[in-house]
C-alpha cells in the first residue's frame, strides 16, 4: 500500500501541499510543547530540562515500532522508503556543528522557525543566520564538495551493519531510550531551579 | 497533596514503560520479508503510467551525434529487421532472448542508459517491463521506436508558418540531424514549405553500423 506517493495511491504533485500541512502542524505541535522557548531547548545541554530528548527520541521510536508493524500487515514497504544515504565524515562534522549552533543559538531550525513565528526577535536573527550559512555553504560549495562527498557509503541500516534482525535492534534501541529517560529524571531532580520562567 | 501527584504520575511512567517494552519486545519475532528484489506491481504501474521511462527521437539522435558515452541503444526486434537497419550503435536483443545470462551484464548496470526499441512502442515496453519487473536500473523507452525516428529524423517535416519559433528550432535541429544519419535530401532544402519525398538509402549505413554496435 504505501509509501502513498511512490506507488501512485497519491498524485506526486500533492507532495508540496501535503509537506506544507504537515508541516504547519508539526510547528504547531512543537510551539504547543513549548519548544519554541530557547530555555527549554538548551536544557538539555545544562541537565535541568530534558523535555526535548525525550519528546524526540519517543517520536522516533513509537514511528520506528509503527512502521516495523506495518511493514508486517504490508501496509507499507519499508524497502521501499527513502533513506538518507550515508556520508560519515561529513556527518559527524555536521551533527558537531550543529550541535553547537544549538547550544549558542538557543534553537535548532525546525524551533527557531516556530518561535520567529511567534514574533521571538532572537530567533528571527537565528533564521537569518541559517540563510548566511545557507548562502556560504552554496557559494562555496566547490571548496565543500570533496569533504562534502567523503565517506559514502549508500543506503545504510544500522541493524543490517551489526547483522542482527531489525526486530531485535528496536528492542535494544528502546530498552537504551528508556533507560536514557529514567537516567534524566535523576539528573533533572538535581539540576531543578525551582523559580526558572520558561 | 503534591507527594501523592508525584507517587501517581511515576506510576504512569511505570506503567507505559512497561508497556513500550511489551510492544516492542514482540517486534523481536516479528519476520523479516524477504524477497523483496523484485519490484512491487503497484510500482511497476505507476512507472508504466509515468512518461519518464520514454527518450524522444530528438534526444536520442542529439546523444547519438554527441557521441554520448553513456547511451546503449538496445534493438528488441528480430536479427533479420535488425541487419536491415538499426540505429548507430545498438545491439541487437530480440525481445525472445532478454532474460539470457548472455545479456545479463548489460541490461543489469548501473552505468549506462538502456534505451529499448522497435518498430513501434509496443515489443521496446514489453522489453521494458520485464527489464523494471526484474528491477534492473537505467531502462527507456524511446518514444513512437523507428516509425517516429523515420519521421521525426529522417524525414522531418517543415513546422506550418503559424507554429512558434521552437517548433522551427526542432526542425532546423531535425534537419540537420537527417544529415548526419543520411536521411532523405529533400530536408536538407532551406524551403520550409517544401516536404521530402525521397526515401533515405539508409541501408546501405546500416551495415555499417551494426560492426560498431557488436561492442
Amino acid at each position: 500500500m504505501g509509501p502513498l506517493i511512490k506507488l501512485g495511491a497519491i498524485d506526486a504533485g500533492w507532495e508540496l501541499l501535503i509537506a506544507l500541512l504537515i508541516g504547519i502542524a508539526f510547528g504547531f505541535v512543537l510551539e504547543q510543547a513549548g519548544f519554541s522557548s530557547s530555555r527549554k531547548l538548551v536544557g538539555l545541554f545544562y541537565g535541568y530540562d530534558f523535555v526535548v530528548l525525550k519528546v524526540f527520541f519517543t517520536g522516533a521510536i513509537v514511528a520506528a515500532i509503527g512502521l516495523v508493524f506495518f511493514n508486517y500487515f504490508g501496509w507499507i514497504n519499508l524497502d521501499r522508503i527513502f533513506v538518507n544515504p550515508t556520508y560519515l565524515w561529513p556527518t559527524l562534522v555536521g551533527s558537531a556543528l550543529m550541535g553547537l549552533g544549538f547550544v549558542v543559538g538557543g534553537f535548532c531550525p525546525g524551533t527557531s522557525a516556530c518561535a520567529a513565528a511567534i514574533g521571538k526577535i532572537d530567533a528571527m536573527v537565528f533564521l537569518g543566520g541559517i540563510f548566511i550559512g545557507i548562502m556560504i555553504f552554496a557559494f562555496g560549495y566547490p571548496l565543500f564538495e570533496e569533504f562534502y562527498k567523503s565517506g559514502a557509503q549508500g543506503r545504510v541500516l544500522v541493524h543490517e551493519y551489526l547483522g542482527i534482525s531489525r526486530g531485535l535492534f528496536l528492542f535494544i534501541l528502546t530498552t537504551v531510550a528508556l533507560g536514557i529517560f529514567w537516567l534524566s529524571v535523576g539528573v533533572q531532580r538535581k539540576n531543578h531551579h525551582k523559580n526558572l520562567k520558561y | 497533596m503534591e507527594e501523592k501527584i508525584i507517587k501517581q504520575r511515576k506510576k504512569r511512567y511505570v506503567f507505559l514503560t512497561v508497556l513500550l517494552l511489551a510492544i516492542v519486545f514482540i517486534t523481536i519475532f516479528i519476520p523479516e520479508k524477504q524477497n523483496r528484489e523484485q519490484i512491487e506491481p503497484e510500482e511497476l504501474l505507476a512507472e508504466l503510467k509515468d512518461e519518464t521511462r520514454f527518450f524522444t527521437t530528438d534526444e536520442i539522435a542529439e546523444k547519438i551525434i554527441m557521441e554520448d558515452p553513456s547511451l546503449q541503444l538496445i534493438d528488441v526486434r528480430s536479427p533479420e529487421e535488425f541487419e536491415q537497419y538499426g540505429l548507430p550503435g545498438a545491439i541487437n536483443i530480440p525481445i525472445e532472448n532478454i532474460l539470457d545470462t548472455e545479456w545479463t551484464e548489460s541490461l543489469n548496470q548501473d552505468i549506462k542508459t538502456n534505451v529499448f526499441y522497435s518498430n513501434g512502442t509496443i515489443y521496446s515496453s514489453q522489453a521494458w517491463l520485464i527489464i523494471r519487473r526484474l528491477n534492473y536500473k537505467n531502462s527507456y523507452v524511446l518514444k513512437g521506436g523507428l516509425n517516429e525516428w523515420f519521421s521525426t529524423i529522417i524525414m522531418p517535416k517543415a513546422p506550418s508558418s503559424v507554429e512558434d519559433d521552437h517548433a522551427m528550432d526542432v526542425y532546423q535541429f531535425r534537419k540537420g540531424a537527417s544529415l548526419f544519419f543520411g536521411g532523405a535530401k529533400g530536408a536538407v532544402s532551406d524551403d520550409t514549405n517544401e516536404t521530402p519525398k525521397q526515401v533515405a538509402p539508409v541501408k546501405k549505413k546500416a551495415n555499417h553500423e551494426e560492426e560498431e554496435g557488436g561492442c
